[in-house]
């Protein structure tokens, strides 16, 4: 009869190869959970029509992005007479705009951003391109933005710190109708991708390791005594 | 004066073995040789296929960045990454192919101990023990080959 060694018990087994699946299952799991992690989200979100002149009333989202970290902001505007304007700016410039309760709104230089305009069939190349602020309609009724800090033509460059994402607007309606709508969604990068990693390495390796010393106890206690 | 109790190691143990133990070692070397065969095997497949693979992901990136479910810049960073896990694919293959070499030989190590110990088995007859000595040798002639050369290969012109 072989011999086996506590190693090899039935229970032993099923908890260290249970442990070893429910790693290798809730790495692609947490991965795509905590792939990216909103901030902020909502449909008809509205602001005043004097935030174009006025910076303490347009919407305005802070964002922290650490090295490598991606901002990721999804704008519609499908309202009727409503036209918003969406820019990335450092948190220090907004911060003085405030305190001065400027009246510049449109006038402060937003921060270099990339933003896609997808389409079937095309080079996703030729449908992204750069830009320092957009407005919507004019511009597009959807935009895709990613925003890193910093951008090299269509490619974005890592520059870590403190950012505010403004929208301000105007509504071209009747002049009793003062509020301006919009979409917007906020992402930035989560730790989905080093969970993955970790668990489904951490699970290989268990299993692994346990069919090594499985093989090893089963060679030792029957042979190699 | 007492006596004194020798260990017995693997070396006492060879290559004189009742029959039990041999088939053992037979059933053991035969197990272990198609298991890390196997994974040579898995191995290389997957080292074959990277570049299939690699148009497959490129491709399902290209489409989801026009369904709109990511941006330019993930999708720059999922191509790099596709072309990334390529490599490994074919690079694992020489990881892992020398390690189920390893396991091979090893493997077959103890398929020739286990025909030499039949071999030398005098409850066989004369002819059966022959043919075992010879099975013994082919093997160990194998695993030499592979050892000291890639492989073994027959090429019909």
């Amino acid at each position: 009869m072989v011999k086996m060694s506590r190693l090899l018990k039935k229970r032993t087994a099923y908890i260290i190869i249970g442990i070893s699946i429910a790693c290798l299952i809730l790495g692609p799991i947490m991965g795509l959970l905590f792939d990216k992690m909103p901030i902020h989200d909502k449909t008809g979100q509205i602001i005043q029509e004097d935030s174009s002149f006025r910076i303490t009333n347009a919407f305005a989202q802070p964002v922290t992005l650490s090295k490598d970290q991606k901002l990721i902001v999804e704008i519609s505007e499908f309202y009727e007479n409503t036209t918003v304007t969406i820019k990335i700016i450092a948190k220090s410039l907004y911060d003085r705009e405030y305190s001065l309760n400027s009246t510049l709104t449109g006038s402060i230089p937003g921060l270099w951003f990339v933003y896609s305009e997808f389409g079937w069939g095309a080079s996703p190349t030729g449908s992204t391109d750069d830009a320092t602020a957009l407005t919507l309609p004019n511009d597009g009724n959807y935009f895709y933005i990613e925003f890193m800090g910093h951008r090299y033509q269509d490619s974005l460059i890592s520059w870590p710190g403190d950012y505010y994402i403004i929208v301000y607007g105007t509504n071209s309606g009747p002049a009793s109708v003062l509020d301006v709508y919009f979409d917007i969604s906020i992402k930035v990068d989560g730790p989905g991708e080093t969970l993955n990693n970790l668990l489904v390495i951490v699970g290989a390796l268990i299993l692994v390791a346990y069919a090594a010393l499985a093989l090893i106890s089963i060679l030792k206690a029957n042979y190699l005594r | 004066m007492g006596t004194e109790e020798r260990k017995v190691s693997l070396y006492d143990m060879l290559p004189v073995m009742n029959k039990e133990r041999a088939t053992k070692f037979l059933i053991y070397g035969l197990l272990i040789a198609i298991i890390f065969g196997t994974i040579l095997m898995i191995s290389k497949s997957i080292a074959d296929n990277a570049g299939i693979w690699l148009s497959l992901e490129n491709q399902q990136n290209l489409m989801n960045y026009m369904q709109g479910l990511y941006g330019y810049n993930d999708y720059i960073v999922k191509a790099e990454k596709a072309i990334l896990i390529s490599y490994w694919m074919e690079y694992q293959v020489i990881i892992l192919g020398n390690i189920a070499r390893i396991g091979v030989n090893v493997g077959m190590f103890f398929i020739a101990i286990a025909f030499l110990s039949f071999a030398l088995n005098d409850k066989f007859d004369e002819k059966t023990r022959r043919i075992y000595l010879v099975l013994a040798g082919a093997i160990l002639f194998v695993i030499m080959v592979t050892t000291f050369f890639t492989q073994i290969a027959v090429i019909l012109t």
